[in-house]
């Protein structure tokens, strides 16, 4: 077990070293940092001496090892455009964005748990359609206009809830119902196919058999092995939420990583672009992991040898 | 047959129906049995021949889409036809017991086998946990299961397949039913585990007087165990009697052809010569004219494919449903 929490531990490592040699060539090779930081109006001159100054006239390899170095040890440079470190803009966005991932991933696994669960026990029934729209639904929808058409109704209209911002809880409703809702399908399908095989498998007749009532035979025999997989999803899904709320969190005006990400890039700010990048390849590669630790901790086949 | 006031189980003309894509699948045609209090009745047959829906439609756990008709089902006095789930559910573990062919697959892999176990005994006999549990470690040890504190705590892929066979024994049984319903519960067994849980069971069912009903293809499992025999083909009883008169004097051709097929079990076989049954069972959708054994009959005449198949008629010690001309002249009368 200590071998394979290594071996995780190791491949985890250089995958985030290959993403962030990655996104340094490419947004070295797309963006001039010195152009940008210039500014419009500055004449070649300028510009040569911001290059000089802040070292972009080195070769590539040597800025990155530089960054490289700084950034293990926590230091990942100050942003141009904010005039403050970046790591302290990252830890000061941070709980915004978990607080958002955290509560979307739980109305997720609230609503596609439940709705596989029964589309599984009536399927081809009116109950597994609705489920089963809903999915689509979730798919289908484009997030910045389901994020405007909650606004305007429940905002704007009915005045119920905050249009934008971070500074209380309500604020969160309707990016968690957008992040949430587009979070829902891959749940709900997982947790329907899996419902659908394991009430087919010999246990549950044995279940059935030993005169259990329904309740019992569904959620706690049925229901705990076909959520293993859907534990897995739903950690890389939580992944995907904490990563992918750029759009919402601009639309909603919440300050959290999204919005940074969003910020940054408007701005060419390299050292926030990269490092924002970077700890978002870390939330997929630790929640892959985390996937798998849950994934064994559910399972007593991996877990008791 | 006769005492019929002290029998157990009561199964009058059931038939059991599932619609399949290309037609209707008649699992089960028009089958009546009686198992007196205590004995065992086993029915026997090839794999497909609806030995497992008549188990399965008992205690009604039939697929959804599949119906199942009789003019009586009575089990322990219990008219069982027209029960809600919630009545089903109440008798099932309780007073009828199940055991599956797949110890392998039967048991939840996410629990432990104390916490299958308990949980029978929490529901049906109102038991409180501690006292499920030590109720749990003394049915592990009646059927021969040591260390049974450990065992309650491990999980059912720690356990070899006759271990866990043997679990499922020792839960079903926790409850006390009066019936137990045995579907071919040794044949996924190595033959020396087979043995052992076979023993097992069997003197469980002496000691506690369970009624029992047990389905196999193993012949010689039958010879071992039953009281009674029941010979299904294509989802009837073509032969039933007692396990001596069926044994001894097959009558009906397909049961001489079944006995057959076990070497050294009859006299008449020579050395080495080991018995088949040409053909295969005819499919179960749709109607069958005449008698299902028909084109695999050694003594079939032209008769036998006519009309809606021989009703079964008494010869000698038992029912037998076949036309043949030597049996013209046996007792007729209506079924059991």
């Amino acid at each position: 077990m200590l071998i394979y929490l290594l071996r995780r531990f190791g491949l985890a490592c250089w995958v985030a070293l290959c993403v962030s040699i990655l996104t340094f060539a490419l947004l070295h090779f797309s963006i001039d940092p010195a152009i940008a930081m210039a500014g419009e109006d500055a004449t070649s001159e300028d510009i040569e001496l911001i290059r000089i100054a802040y070292g972009y006239d080195r070769p590539v390899w040597i800025q990155f090892g530089e960054w490289f170095l700084r950034a293990i040890q926590g230091d990942f440079g100050v942003s141009p455009y904010f005039g403050l470190p970046v790591q302290d803009l990252i830890l000061d966005r941070m709980p915004v964005t978990f607080t958002l991932g955290a509560l979307s991933i739980v109305f997720a696994l609230g609503f596609g748990i439940p709705l596989g669960v029964l589309a599984a026990i009536y399927p081809n029934t009116w109950i597994d359609r609705v489920s089963l729209s809903v999915g689509v639904f979730g798919q289908a929808i484009p997030n910045f206009w389901f994020s405007l058409l909650l606004m305007i109704i429940f905002a704007v209209q009915l005045q119920w809830l905050p249009v934008s911002g971070s500074d209380s809880i309500w604020s969160y409703v309707l990016p968690t119902i957008v992040l949430g809702t587009n979070a829902i399908p891959p749940i709900m399908r997982l947790t329907r196919t899996g419902m659908l095989d394991t009430l087919s498998a010999d246990y549950i007749r044995t279940a059935w058999a030993k005169g259990l009532p329904p309740h019992i035979v569904f959620f706690k025999h049925a229901l705990r092995n076909a959520i293993i997989p859907v534990v897995a999803v739903a950690s890389i899904q939580a992944a995907h939420l904490l990563g992918g709320s750029i759009v919402v969190e601009s639309v909603f005006a919440l300050h959290g990583l999204g919005m940074l990400a969003y910020e940054s890039i408007l701005r060419s700010d390299i050292p926030t672009m990269q490092a924002v990048i970077l700890i978002f390849s870390a939330f997929f590669i630790g929640f892959s992991a985390l996937s798998d630790v849950l994934n064994a901790y559910f399972d007593p086949r991996i877990r008791v040898q | 047959m006769g005492m019929q006031s002290q029998s157990f189980v009561r199964v009058r003309n059931l038939s059991i129906d599932i619609p399949v894509t290309n037609g209707i699948l008649h699992a089960v045609r028009d089958v009546s049995f009686e198992i007196p209090k205590g004995k065992t009745l086993c029915v026997v047959g090839e794999s497909g021949s609806g030995k497992s829906m008549l188990a399965l439609g008992l205690i009604g756990l039939l697929p959804h889409r599949a119906t199942c008709v009789s003019t009586e089902l009575s089990i322990g006095g219990v008219e069982m036809r027209g029960l809600s789930g919630a009545e089903l559910s109440q008798l099932r573990g309780r007073r009828i017991a199940m055991i599956f062919q797949e110890p392998m697959t039967s048991l939840n892999p996410c629990y432990t086998i104390g916490d299958q176990m308990t949980e029978m005994a929490v529901r049906h006999m109102k038991m409180r946990l501690s006292e499920a549990r030590d109720c749990a470690r003394q049915w592990l040890e009646k059927v021969g299961i040591p260390a049974s504190s450990e065992r309650l705590r491990q999980y059912p892929h720690q356990l070899s397949g006759g271990l866990r066979q043997r679990v499922m024994i020792a839960m079903m049984l926790m409850c006390e039913p009066e019936l137990i319903i045995a579907d071919e519960p040794t044949t996924a067994l190595d033959v020396t585990i087979q043995a052992q849980v076979l023993h097992v069971l069997a003197s469980l069912q002496r000691e506690l007087g369970l009624t029992m009903l047990f389905i196999t293809h193993d012949l010689g499992v039958v010879s071992r165990i039953a009281d009674q025999i029941a010979v299904m083909y294509a989802g009837s009883f073509v032969e039933l009697g007692t396990a001596q008169a069926v044994l001894d004097t097959p009558t009906h051709p397909y049961t001489q052809g079944l006995l057959a097929c076990i070497p050294g079990f009859t006299s008449k076989q020579e050395k080495g010569a080991l018995g088949t049954i040409p053909g295969a069972v005819p499919s179960l959708v749709g109607n069958i004219s005449g008698c299902a054994f028909f084109n695999r009959c050694p003594e079939a005449v032209p008769a036998c494919a006519e009309g809606e198949g021989p009703i079964a008629r008494r010869v000698g010690q038992q029912w037998v449903r076949c036309l043949m001309p030597s049996l013209s002249d046996a007792n007729v009368e209506t079924p059991v």
